[in-house]
Formats: C-alpha cells, structure tokens, sequence
C-alpha cells in the first residue's frame, strides 16, 4: 500500500502504550493494531485527530507516501 | 428563526445505534410472533378440512345422506362422489405454499436479531421471502385448479390477493438487493477506523 503508517515510531518517541492510545482515541486495541499494520482501508478524520491529539504531532509525522514504481 | 436554524430545527436528532438495533430487534420479535400465529392457524385449518373430507368418505360408505348434509351446510360439494386422493394431493400442495412464506417470515425474523442486521444473511432471507411468495402463488394456483375438478362450486379467481402476493414478492427482491447493498457499505464502513 502506498501509505504507510508510522504509528509504532511515534508510540515509541512518547513512550505510550498502544491500550493506553486506542482507549484515549476510543478505538478497540484491535483495530489500532490492524491501523498500525497498515490493514485497514482508511482513517477517519476525527480518529487522526484524536491520534494526532494524544500523541501531540502532525498527521505527517504519523503518515508518509512512497511511490508504488519498482 | 433564519432558514438554517429552522432547517436544523426539522433535521431528526441524531439516534444512538443501539436504540436503532433495538428497534429492529422488536420488530424481529414481532415477525416471529406472527409468522407463528400464520403458522398455527395454517396447519389448524389444513388438519380441519382434512377431518372434514376424512369425515365425509367415511360417511358416504354408511350414510350418503348425512354426507351430503356435511357437505352442503360447509357449501363444498354438492355431491358426495369426489376423488380423495386428488383433494388430499391438493391440500397438501395449499399446505406447502402457505407455508412456505411463513417459514421463510420466521427465518427473516431470527436473521433480524443479529447485533448488526444489515448483512448479507438478512438479503438472503429476503430473497427466499420472495421465491415462497412465488411458490405460494403458483402453488395455491395449482392447488385450486386441482380442488376446483372435483369441487364445481369452487372457483379461481385472480383477484387483489393474487396481485398483492405478486407485488410483496418483487417488494421483497427489492428489498433484498437493498440491503445486499447496505450489506457492502457496513463492510466497507468497519474497514474505516
């Protein structure tokens, strides 16, 4: 996927735990999990917020794009 | 009030998903309830007029007269000279398709109850409500051409109820589709965190 999610990196810089992050943002530890595996088929605003909230950074320090190409 | 408030104002307050699957869950409940009453009454009239016939047959070997009278007072046949095994075929054929909606109602109605109904197993059941709506025309079709060679008083008639059978089972294939749709955007939306 183009996307990649760098949420483990910020977890570890703020030293939070992912329980303590999915129970501040109001998501199950489950899909935290698969939002840090890259598996879902996307975010909700207000779920970046709430991340973005709680991690205090930007939305690009958590989100990066690489090309697809070989 | 300026335009926006009062648009706002008419704009219903958002419900808790909860209270709407507990809404869904009554009304579940209340297709179940009467899918068995459909149910109960069915089979109790089928066992009735089949006590009736196997009433009727016993009596015409002993008295012919009673039989008749039996048969005339219920105005079933006018005479007692009817082929039991072609009405017994014919009842059965009418107890399956009044049935097969009813089944198909209660089957709809336990899908319903699902903690999140909008699932491809509910448009299935939709589905299948129609094909029984179907069976139930074409066989209470044949069934009453069968009754109707050996009772000449009775008569087919394609009235309000055949089109209303007709109507509910395209509603019900619609329907399915419906939410066969609603089915993928549930999906679609659980993939979004």
């Amino acid at each position: 996927m183009p996307i990649i999610i760098e949420l483990d990196v910020m977890l570890a810089r703020r030293k939070m735990k992912s329980r303590d992050l999915a129970a501040a943002v109001g998501i199950t530890e489950a899909n935290l999990s698969l939002l840090k595996q890259g598996k879902v088929k996307g975010v909700r605003f207000s779920t970046l917020d709430a991340i973005c909230t709680a991690l205090a950074c930007q939305p690009g320090d958590l989100l990066r794009h690489v090309d697809d190409e070989p | 009030m300026s335009s926006a408030a009062r648009t706002e104002s008419l704009r219903p307050a958002a419900e808790p998903a909860h209270a709407r699957t507990t809404r869904i869950q009554r009304r579940a409940n209340d297709i179940m309830s009467f899918a068995s009453i459909l149910a109960f009454c069915t089979v109790g009239g089928c066992m009735l007029l089949a006590l009736l016939f196997w009433q009727v047959s016993g009596m015409t070997r002993m008295d012919s007269g009673s039989a008749q009278q039996l048969l005339e007072r219920w105005h079933l046949l006018p005479k007692t000279s009817f082929d039991g095994a072609v009405l017994s075929a014919a009842l059965l054929l009418a107890l399956v398709a009044a049935m097969a909606p009813i089944v198909c109602l209660r089957r709809l109605g336990k899908a319903l109850r699902a903690p999140s109904p909008l699932n491809l197993v509910v448009a299935r059941c939709f589905s299948w409500l129609g094909h029984a709506l179907l069976v139930n025309l074409i066989g209470g079709f044949a069934a009453g051409l069968v009754a109707a060679t050996q009772i000449p008083q009775y008569q087919l008639s394609l009235g309000i109820g055949f089109l209303g059978t007709l109507t509910a089972a395209i509603l019900a294939y619609a329907v399915a589709e419906m939410v066969r749709e609603g089915a993928r955007a549930a999906e679609e939306n659980r993939a979004f965190v």
